[in-house]
């Protein structure tokens, strides 16, 4: 039992015995000290990682500051007034998480932004240290409101457009610039805050002189039209500067204050409807909302116009990610006007979701503080124009916020405290001022009517609480769910492109070693050469503005030396060891890539030759190609070219394969058992199934079909009809599936999913069943799984995994025959260059298997030209597939292409 | 040496940095949650850190110091509703309810009061039940058909006595004091 210290006025408390319990002090003097460490820390830690020179006028800036929340419970003592470090300290580490900002991003600033503060933070000892501060707010509320407006007004003709934004919003006095804006809303919220203290109780309606409207009650007119009108008079007064961020604060004070007061939620229904109607009105009376609203609803859409800011806000966040990029070491500079606009961004940036999720929290407990002061407090005028103060405070926390994080259009206010600028920082302190008189003298007693507002607080509180959940979220959202944009070069483009000056990418080689690309570094960026020009589409390219594609997208993490696997990794990330970027090697091979870029000349198609026993590519052919140091005409009109020479058409492209599919429905005959090569079969000229007719004059000039394997070396379309319709849409199917056919193989690149038919029920009848049996009717099959099918028979039936980088483990992707089914298909193969029309690709000495095809696509043009082949037949070590556009027949244009290749991988790598 | 260890120097200045933001973070909503809390507590009010600072006190002041109210106000005390008659002489609906004081108490016929009273000729905000220097005290708000204390109107605050019979209107009920704990919480 201890003596209650000190006295408080009106405490009814004081007579009765009282047991005290008392807190712990240490935890005071700890909110005392922290925010003067911070202040120190924080812009610091900035300055020391960007400075280039010893210690200088900037860091005695700093240091000067920290100064401040040391002495000012010291003097506020003095004045007899208390010091509350739940609504100080916060306002003090904002401050510094604000300098820390403007080192970094107009480090010659620091020191204006100290003086700022300091100002700011005189003011607000003046402010508190005057008696009657509140008393005169209440007394001349009039004359202020007045003032206000008329200073507001007076920017009309004497504004300085200060940033050349549009909005004339600025008032130059002397050195300083000043927004009236500001000013006027302190002065409408005390304004509000008097009325309703004094004649608040009248607008409840319960004994007034009123009337009805419906289910509304209104007060006589006396009562609130001079309420209304001050408010409509301050919101025209703004929306004359086509000013609307502050009309936006104006609003929620005015509904906040009145709702504490009254209770009335019918008021409030009305005035929200009133702003949904009004908003519009805003939208079409200033291009400048507009161009905000634009830049809000798609920033993407004019990535380097009016998204661009809120665009590389983005990048900020999602750069950021958890931990920051570390003080010092993000890319802030992109964002323009990062130090008034978006701050939180590059906080976010530099410490992460862990620093703007602490700045929220640290904005939260101000606001909370302040509601909780207005709250408790004995006179009615304190609690509502500390509940009005913390309010507008609040909402213009989310808003800005919101604005930031793309959850609404950017309203141009600023973020208290934290932004640079003067006639901000210097109201925010005012406000401050007004929020640390309100509630000095909390009531004791508890009333009826007390209670009402004490509990509507409550409910604002709640309000504001989920306005700052909502800004959590999304701080999460940008920051940990969304990684991915880091790559989108309209977000993180200029970013990746800072970063690629700073880390020297690394090369791509082929198998050999041979480089295919490198980069050259100068100070005016990071240059990226392409050695083969044929390898694009597997290289991709890689650009700041137009993204990453191909290897250099897939394996961009590892060329920037991004892959942080072992903790040491990470360890030296934290100390910004700078990082070195890795090489990667890839499976083609250079002389082989030649080659066939070489055979392949300028047709329009694709090849891919691949290790049937790896699934390694070894090269890779797209026409046609084009140049990956694109600029901006180029791209569009690579874009728009309509022959699609960005299409990676081995990867993505799909085609009709012709006959070369007849030996899929060959594989699924043979593993059902239901052919031998040397089968008897003839080639009739023409058969007719399910009403279908299918012709075939495919036999070469003096050839017969008598077996089998005859009718698949000379390509027989009847024999392969009826073959089809024996083997059954299930078998069919069940061989496709089986070798990959109809799915999206597992690789580095994007990939296509074939397909046996558009339409569901087509392999159903046996007509269709027919004409796909030997390679027409629907199917859709891209060149590389083409060529992982014809591989899956080299490889004695097992299909592999196709890979690029040799650092990728080879595996198969699955199993799609018996040994002996591929025995027996191979044997075939070998026919058709023996004696077929697959013979355009024989080579001597060597057994090659193969198969032509020739794809109608459409009538009355030249076919496609198609061919599959494998070689050696023994032991096969490479499998090609070659697809010319209109390339004509399958035989004589693309035969020749698959040879060359074949030919030149075995001269290199010979059998042994 | 400093120099030498320049990079984990800057490492442990954001981590510090980072660390001091949510120790403060911790400390302060901790201490605002708390006087809330006290200030909502039955029987107990915060005393503000933020009255008129005594220049005895050192700075910084304390931030929040709970003082509870001696007993004999106890958390256990409630109001109990008598016999009484309801409308059409019906027995009334209310008879033999409790309910616990936890504090200053609006009675009345509102859904908002503490106590909600739901009987026509209880006014909407018929009286108000607080404690005070360790008793319990009533006050009517204005109510059309009155307090009493017996037979007494209630004019002003008075004192409520767990011994006499109390009445909002036509609802008869009687403080009921606890007894078997002593002290707040």
């Amino acid at each position: 039992m201890t003596a209650l210290p000190g006295s408080f006025e009106g405490g009814s408390f004081a007579a009765s015995t009282i047991a005290t319990v008392r807190r712990p002090r240490r935890y005071t003097v700890v909110l005392w000290l922290l925010p003067a460490l911070v202040l120190v820390a924080a812009p610091m830690s900035v300055v020391l990682t960007t400075r280039t020179a010893p210690p200088n006028d900037l860091e005695r800036a700093v240091l000067l500051a920290a100064l401040l929340p040391l002495v000012t419970p010291l003097l506020m003592r003095a004045m007899r007034r208390t010091w509350d470090p739940l609504l100080l300290s916060p306002v003090w580490m904002l401050c510094a998480m604000g300098l820390a900002v403007i080192a970094r991003v107009q480090p010659t600033r620091l020191n204006v932004q100290v003086l700022w503060i300091t100002l700011g933070w005189a003011l607000f000892i003046v402010l508190v240290g005057f008696p009657p501060l509140l008393s005169w707010m209440r007394r001349f509320r009039t004359l202020w409101l007045g003032l206000a407006i008329l200073a507001v007004l007076s920017t009309l003709f004497l504004a300085d457009d200060v940033n050349g934004s549009g909005t004339r919003i600025w008032l130059r006095v002397g050195p300083l610039t000043i927004q009236p804006g500001e000013v006027l809303r302190i002065a409408l919220i005390a304004f509000i805050a008097t009325y309703l203290s004094e004649r608040g109780h009248l607008l409840t309606a319960a004994r007034t002189n009123l009337g009805r409207i419906g289910r509304l009650d209104i007060p006589s007119r006396v009562y609130w039209l001079p309420l209304l009108g001050m408010v409509a008079l301050s919101l025209l007064a703004v929306a004359a500067q086509r000013d609307f961020g502050p009309a936006i604060l104006f609003v929620a004070a005015f509904l906040g204050m009145l709702y504490i007061a009254t209770g009335r939620r019918d008021a409030i229904a009305l005035a929200f409807v009133g702003f949904v109607v009004l908003a519009p009105l805003a939208y079409t009376a200033s291009a400048h909302v507009h161009t905000r609203i634009t830049a809000w609803i798609d920033p993407w859409a004019d990535a380097r116009g009016v998204g661009y800011q809120s665009l590389q806000a983005i990048g900020g966040f999602v750069f950021g990610g958890v931990i920051g990029s570390g003080p010092g070491y993000g890319f802030p500079g992109v964002i323009p006007a990062a130090h008034t606009d978006y701050p939180l961004a590059v906080i976010g940036e530099e410490w992460g979701l862990v620093g703007s999720l602490a700045v929220v929290l640290l904005y939260g407990l101000f606001v909370a503080r302040g509601l909780t002061r207005a709250q408790f407090s004995d006179s009615r005028f304190e609690q509502y124009l500390g509940a009005g103060l913390a309010l507008s405070v609040g909402v213009q926390i989310i808003v800005v916020s919101a604005g930031v994080l793309r959850m609404l259009p950017l309203t141009g206010v600023t973020s208290p405290f934290v932004s640079y600028g003067g006639s901000s920082m210097l109201m925010a302190w005012v406000i401050l001022a007004l929020m640390s008189r309100t509630g000095e003298t909390p009531s004791a007693r508890f009333t009826p009517e007390a209670g009402d507002a004490v509990r509507r607080t409550q409910h604002i509180a709640y309000a504001l609480l989920a306005g700052f959940v909502a800004i959590a979220a999304g701080l999460g959202y940008w920051q940990v769910a969304r990684p991915d944009l880091a790559n989108d070069p309209r977000v993180g483009g200029e970013r990746l492109n800072l970063e690629a000056v700073r880390v020297e990418r690394g090369r791509l080689l082929d198998r050999n070693g041979t480089v295919l690309a490198d980069t050259v570094l100068s100070p005016a960026g990071a240059l990226r050469r392409y050695t083969d020009p044929s390898a694009v589409h597997a290289l991709g390219f890689t650009s700041p503005r137009f993204g990453t594609s191909g290897a250099e997208a897939a394996v961009s993490d590892t060329l920037m030396g991004r892959t942080t696997t072992t903790p040491a990794d990470t360890w030296r990330d934290l100390l910004h060891v700078p990082r070195a970027g890795t090489d990667v090697r890839l499976t083609l091979d250079n002389r082989l890539q030649r080659t066939a870029a070489a055979a392949m000349g300028n047709s329009i198609g694709a090849a891919v030759a691949i290790d049937p026993r790896t699934g390694d590519i070894l090269a890779l052919i797209s026409n046609p190609t084009f140049n990956p140091s694109f600029g901006e005409e180029e791209w569009t009109r690579l874009l728009n070219d309509p022959k699609s020479p960005l299409l990676n058409r081995v990867t993505q492209g799909l085609y009709t394969p012709g006959s070369t599919f007849k030996t899929v429905t060959l594989a699924a005959a043979v593993e059902a058992g239901l052919v031998k090569p040397e089968d008897a079969a003839t080639c009739p000229k023409e058969v007719v199934i399910d009403g279908s007719k299918v012709t075939s004059n495919n036999e070469p000039p003096g050839k017969q079909t008598k077996t089998a394997a005859d009718a698949y070396a000379y390509s027989c379309n009847t024999y392969f009809a009826q073959l089809g319709v024996r083997v059954g849409e299930a078998k069919l199917r069940a061989m496709s599936q089986a070798l990959g056919l109809t799915e999206a193989p597992p690789f580095a690149l994007p990939t296509s999913t074939g397909r046996l038919s558009t339409d569901q029920k087509f392999l159903s009848s046996n007509a269709g069943l027919a004409a796909s049996a030997y390679g027409q009717g629907q199917l859709q099959i891209s060149p590389l799984e083409l060529g992982l099918a014809t591989a899956a028979i080299a490889n004695g039936g097992v299909v592999p995994r196709p890979r690029l980088f040799l650092n990728d483990p080879p595996g198969a992707w699955r199993s799609a025959m018996s040994p002996e089914t591929a025995r027996l298909v191979t044997q075939m193969m070998v026919r058709g260059t023996t004696d077929g029309w697959a013979a355009t690709a024989a080579i001597p000495g060597i057994n090659v298997a193969a198969k032509t095809g020739s794809a109608e696509v459409a009538p009355g043009e030249s076919s496609d030209a198609l061919f599959i082949a494998f070689a050696p037949a023994e032991k096969p070590t490479i499998a090609v597939v070659v697809v010319k556009e209109r390339g004509g027949a399958g035989s004589t244009q693309a035969g020749p292409v698959a040879r060359a290749i074949i030919d030149a991988w075995i001269k290199m790598n010979p059998v042994r | 040496m400093l120099q030498d260890n320049w990079p984990l120097v800057l490492l442990g200045l954001r981590i510090g940095v980072a660390a001091a933001l949510y120790l403060f973070l911790l400390i302060a909503i901790r201490a605002l949650r708390a006087e809330v809390r006290a200030r909502t507590m039955p029987y107990a009010v915060a005393l503000p850190t933020y009255g008129v600072a005594t220049p005895s006190a050192s700075a910084p002041t304390a931030l929040v110091e709970v003082v509870p109210l001696d007993a004999p106000a106890r958390v256990g005390d409630h109001l109990e509703v008598l016999e009484y008659t309801g409308e059409g002489g019906e027995p009334g609906r209310l008879a033999g309810r409790s309910y616990a004081l936890r504090g200053p108490a609006l009675i009345g016929r509102n859904v908002g009061s503490t106590i909600v009273l739901p009987e026509r000729q209880v006014s909407s905000r018929h009286a108000r039940v607080f404690p005070d220097r360790g008793a319990w005290w009533v006050e009517d708000l204005g109510s059309t058909n009155g307090t009493y204390i017996g037979s007494r109107r209630v004019s002003g605050r008075e004192r409520l006595d767990p011994s006499t019979e109390v009445r909002f209107g036509p609802v008869v009920a009687r403080l009921v004091r606890d007894t078997a704990k002593n002290g707040a919480r």
